[in-house]
Order: C-alpha cells, then sequence, then structure tokens
C-alpha cells in the first residue's frame, strides 16, 4: 500500500510536469512534425501493456544504444547505477529493472500520455487572448505560462494529475515485466491481485481489489465534484 | 521541466527503436517468417 501510494504520487508528478510544456506546445504551436510527437505520445495508450514492458525492458537493460552506433559503452541500467549509486543508502544498489524505479518507470511511461491528452485539451479550450494581453504588457513567454497560463488551466492540471494517479495505480502489465511482482520489493495494489490469485487466496484477492476500486471512486467522484464547481464559476 | 518532458518523447522512440532494432539483431528474417507462420498464423 505505502509502496504503491508513493509510486503513484511520484508518477502523477512527473506526468504533470511533463503534460504542461507538451500539453502546451501542441495546442498553442504549429510547427514541422507536430503530427509524429502527437503520434508518438499515442503510442502508450494504444500499445498492449506487456508490450510496453517488455520494450522498457529491452530499453533498459538490453539494448545500450552504443551497441547500434559500433562504441563499447555501458547499458542506461549501468548508467543509472554509475550517476545514482554513491548516493544510496548502504545495502541498497542504484538499479531500474526489478526495482521500484522501475514500477515509476512503467507507471509514468503510460500516465503521462493521458496526462498530456488532458492538458492539451485543457490548452484548447483556454483562450491565448489573456496571454498576449501578458505579452503586450512586458511579459516574456515565460512569464506569461507561469503567471497567466498556468492559473487559468490550473483545474486541467488537477485533473490531469489526478487521471495520472488513479491510471498509474490500475497499472499492471508494464509492472510485471519490466520491475516483475516480488512480495515486499516491487509490489503494488494491481500486483498484489495477481500474487494473491496466484497462489489461490480469493478472498485476499478480492479485499484488496475492493480496496483498488474504493481509491478509484473516491477519486473520480472528487474530481467530478471540482469540475462541476469550476463548471459553475464559469457560468457566473 | 522541458528536460523531463524531452526525456519522455525520447523514452516512447527509445522503446519503439530498441524493440525493432532487438528484433531485428536477435532474430533473422527467415527465423521470424517461420516462428510467426508456425505459431501465430495458422493457431
Amino acid at each position: 500500500m505505502k509502496l504503491t501510494l508513493f509510486t503513484c504520487t511520484v508518477t502523477a508528478l512527473l506526468s504533470v510536469m511533463v503534460a504542461l510544456p507538451i500539453g502546451y506546445l501542441l495546442s498553442r504551436y504549429d510547427f514541422r512534425g507536430k503530427a509524429l510527437i502527437d503520434a508518438v505520445l499515442d503510442i502508450p495508450i494504444v500499445l498492449p501493456p506487456l508490450v510496453v514492458g517488455l520494450s522498457l525492458l529491452i530499453l533498459f537493460n538490453k539494448m545500450p544504444p552504443w551497441e547500434w552506433l559500433g562504441i563499447d559503452g555501458p547499458s542506461f541500467e549501468e548508467m543509472f547505477g554509475k550517476i545514482f549509486g554513491p548516493f544510496m543508502p548502504e545495502g541498497m544498489d542504484a538499479g531500474i529493472t526489478y526495482k521500484v524505479p522501475a514500477v515509476i518507470l512503467a507507471q509514468f511511461t503510460v500516465a503521462a500520455a493521458f496526462a498530456v491528452r488532458t492538458m492539451r485539451n485543457t490548452f484548447d479550450q483556454i483562450s491565448p487572448r489573456a496571454e498576449q494581453v501578458a505579452l503586450t504588457l512586458g511579459c516574456n513567454r515565460a512569464q506569461a505560462f507561469i503567471r497567466v497560463v498556468v492559473p487559468e488551466a490550473w483545474r486541467g492540471v488537477s485533473t490531469a494529475g489526478t487521471l495520472a494517479w488513479t491510471r498509474a495505480m490500475g497499472e499492471f502489465g508494464p509492472i510485471l515485466v519490466f520491475a516483475g511482482t516480488i512480495r515486499g520489493r516491487t509490489e503494488v495494489l494491481s500486483s498484489s491481485v495477481f500474487l494473491e490469485i496466484s497462489i489461490g487466496n480469493l478472498e485476499g484477492a478480492v479485499i484488496v481489489s475492493l480496496m483498488m476500486v474504493s481509491i478509484a471512486v473516491v477519486v473520480l467522484i472528487a474530481v467530478r465534484m471540482w469540475g462541476r464547481e469550476s463548471r459553475k464559476k464559469f457560468v457566473l | 521541466m522541458i528536460g523531463i518532458a524531452v526525456m519522455y518523447l525520447l523514452l516512447i522512440g527509445g522503446m519503439l527503436m530498441a524493440d525493432v532494432f532487438y528484433s531485428v539483431s536477435n532474430v533473422g528474417w527467415e527465423e521470424f517468417k517461420a516462428i510467426l507462420a508456425d505459431e501465430y498464423i495458422q493457431s
């Protein structure tokens, strides 16, 4: 439960950080390659979850990019270990595959795609007029974005974060392949259900499922109420 | 923020490229066709 809350929160924060600039870019600017980026962002949504996990596993573990270039270099996993290894507590190694970072990465890959879609729709609905006025009053692009656009899009940001959080909680396929379902180490709620079923403990699986259903319902109701309040304010 | 966004795009692109390159470099075309025909198309 603790690991689930931790990984989902980190995933949601990272997803919002990715969704804000990409959503804004896709909504406000026309540039060459926009259709390609748009299509690439949909890939984690349309790919089968197990394929996402397998691709991540190959990318981080088996496929150092140097190999294609004919250079003998470390894999992403080894690079990660070299960079973060000295900062890890004693007795813990800084790996990715089959460890907690893999859980976050697997959740983030899919959840961020949903957050980007939500943020893009939010920016599409916000008129660019206010930021144009801010630009004429002396703000530069970054200031206009932070002081005008982000406050206007705040409800969209919270919706994107909530969606990413709930999507991360329900993620299972990529975690199974990329992080494994190791009891007490990379076990999140969704993988607990799988583990309980695999040992024939249906009661345990049902209880964990019920917990997930409850969390999902609470979050959905909260988001709906938030949305209704914002609509009322908009009408007034 | 922009850095993380760029890294996310690279992650998705890299994921796909890794899948394709790993398949190409580890499974020959003939083997690929044979596995596909024997295991999946006929079943």
